[in-house]
């Protein structure tokens, strides 16, 4: 089943705007930031680690153990990155694996060389295309959140809610990793289409009916499989939403980080 | 609100006694050894207390396999940060409003009455506490809400388990008083709970409070050194820097040295600075002893006097000079 997985994209760790609020201050890494090509690497390096996934109707063939234990038994503070555990990871029912197979991950980075290569623009727009070209176009919120009895409650609230199909076609959180001193994890719900404004924003929606109320950003995939990570050489965005819950007005505000043709437009029109 | 917290907290601090004194007393050098154990990293002063469990210590600082137990019992309390100047009780209600409040103390400061932006809520059970959590990072008016599980209770139970000499109550609360006060120095009194502020979110410091500490430690010492009341002000202090430089046991001679920085004495051109303390000459006649002693005679007993009044002869010849020079004292200084 790892491998069937294996063809999910990164996650970014350490990708974090310098504003994304969710963790706290002491939390907050001291670190220097990380180069994109850290993160990339780092990235990488877990997602061909192992994967703890529990999928629908999948999982009861092999082990027949209810989601709620194997929830239980696989908190993501519970598990340590050290132990070799890559991503722990939820998927929504019906969720199609042959889905992830048509994601042309080669020839992506294909077209990427040759972008880089030819001279021609790097930004969004350019990266839409390959994306596009090779079904590269998942996109998930992400969010952070400290290790302990935060991580494990968000992530709960979340993988029961992508597995009872309420929300997102999957989602994944990474574990705790001893080395990071943030001991933050990353928590992101995936939909299947980043170039589709409604369903981004549905599935923002329906995050946030989750009860999860941080500050989030969202992500197309193809950043992550092209390797492109925040302080990149060319100055790509690669968050291209960013969504505030004010607990007020219980309602979420929308902000569009990068404004470009092939991205909807839409979210400008959202209060600031 | 600040009275009846106090005394809940004197209920639970007397109530914590007891405990202790039954509970067998840790090793000192076994704290040595779980500081350096390649188990725990930097971190590893949250579980100091003799294995008590530390729960907290959720989030960044963390390190090594250990997790932290989740809070399984009461207190449920959270610490709320980056809150909006002006906010009231109310309003803690309204963000938390799907949670069942069971306390909530809004920090300010000892001197100055400010708010300082951040609180503690105690909810009535573990469901309320885990809805509390998904606040963290979430908008209010215009601030982003930060919420983690307080730390607290286990550097209680450190304290309990080095406070084995708490012998002597009435000793052991006054000092938790004054302990508290003085801790206030870094973050203004947190005697409710006695979580701490500082612990938590300054670098690397570890959350111990000075509150609840001052107080047992004060007691500790109080029986086995009488400390002064002067010292276990500063113990307040002195546990937190004790504690988050990695503790060793000797929590009286270090804490003593390694004063907080705003404690710190001035430098020699700060204090030539300084404007001198001048006195000027007294500008009452009598003194005031005299009158507020004869003003409440007379008001309680009328005419009558104290009834050691009748002293031996001499003692009453000698009264009126000794009166006099008692003013002339007065006069002169």
């Amino acid at each position: 089943m790892d491998d069937m997985w294996s063809n999910h994209e990164p996650m970014d760790s350490a990708d974090t705007p310098t504003d994304t609020v969710c963790t706290h201050p002491s939390y907050r890494p001291r670190r220097k930031h990380p180069t994109a090509e850290e993160l990339a690497a780092e990235s990488m390096a877990a997602d061909m680690e192992k994967w703890i996934t529990y999928i629908p109707g999948d999982n009861d063939d092999s082990t027949s153990e209810p989601f709620s234990q194997w929830l239980a038994n696989n908190l993501p503070s519970q598990l340590s990155r050290t132990d070799g555990i890559g991503r722990i990871a939820v998927a929504a029912p019906g969720y199609n694996i042959m889905d992830d197979a048509l994601e042309d991950l080669i020839g992506a980075q294909e077209s990427w060389e040759q972008l880089k290569a030819c001279g021609r623009p790097i930004n969004l727009r350019t990266i839409t295309d390959i994306a596009k070209v090779h079904s590269v176009i998942r996109g998930k919120w992400l969010f952070y959140t400290s290790t302990g009895l935060k991580v494990d409650h968000l992530w709960s609230l979340v993988a029961q809610g992508v597995v009872e199909g309420r929300c997102g076609i999957s989602a994944t959180v990474t574990p705790y990793n001893p080395h990071d001193e943030s001991g933050s994890h990353v928590i992101g719900v995936y939909n299947n289409n980043f170039t589709d404004y409604e369903q981004v924003m549905d599935l923002e929606h329906a995050v946030r009916l989750l009860g999860i109320k941080c500050q989030m950003m969202y992500k197309p995939i193809i950043y992550s499989k092209l390797g492109i990570y925040s302080n990149n050489e060319w100055g790509l965005q690669p968050s291209v939403y960013k969504s505030v819950y004010d607990i007020v007005k219980c309602c979420s505000r929308v902000m569009e980080l990068t404004r470009s043709s092939h991205m909807p437009s839409h979210a400008g029109d959202q209060p600031l | 609100m600040g009275f009846s917290s106090r005394q809940l907290q004197t209920v639970q601090v007397s109530a914590c006694v007891s405990k202790v004194l039954f509970r067998p007393v840790p090793n000192m050098a076994d704290f040595r050894d779980s500081y350096s154990g390649s188990n725990f990293g930097d971190d590893s002063y949250s579980n100091f207390g003799g294995g008590s469990g530390g729960s907290g210590g959720f989030g960044g600082r963390s390190r090594g396999r250990t997790q932290r137990p989740i809070p399984t019992e009461p207190p449920f309390t959270v610490f709320v940060g980056n809150l909006p100047n002006g906010i009231i009780q109310g309003d803690i209600d309204i963000i938390f409003k799907k949670c069942e409040i069971k306390n909530v103390r809004l920090v300010r400061d000892r001197e100055t009455d400010k708010f300082k932006g951040f609180g503690y809520v105690e909810f009535a059970d573990r469901s309320s506490l885990e809805e509390a959590l998904t606040y963290d990072g979430a908008l209010f008016e215009d601030k982003y809400l930060r919420v983690d599980v307080a730390e607290g209770r286990k550097s209680d139970r450190g304290g309990f388990d080095r406070g084995r000499g708490g012998r002597g109550r009435g000793d052991f609360m006054d000092r938790g008083g004054r302990g508290g006060r003085g801790g206030g120095g870094s973050g203004g009194g947190r005697d409710d709970f006695g979580y701490s502020d500082r612990g938590r979110f300054s670098e690397g410091r570890g959350g111990f409070h000075g509150g609840d500490r001052g107080g047992f430690r004060g007691g500790f010492r109080g029986t086995s050194r009488g400390a002064s009341d002067d010292w276990s002000d500063r113990d307040g202090y002195g546990s937190n820097r004790f504690r988050g430089s990695g503790g060793t046991s000797r929590p009286r001679r270090d804490s003593g040295g390694q004063i907080a920085p705003d404690l710190r004495e001035p430098s020699p051109e700060s204090a030539a600075r300084r404007p001198k303390l001048k006195l000027l000459p007294r500008t009452v006649k009598d003194p005031v002893n005299d009158v507020v002693h004869t003003a409440r005679n007379e008001s309680i007993f009328g005419k009558g006097r104290p009834r050691d009044e009748p002293e031996p002869e001499e003692d009453a010849e000698a009264k009126e000079p000794a009166a006099k020079a008692h003013s002339d004292n007065g006069d002169s200084q």
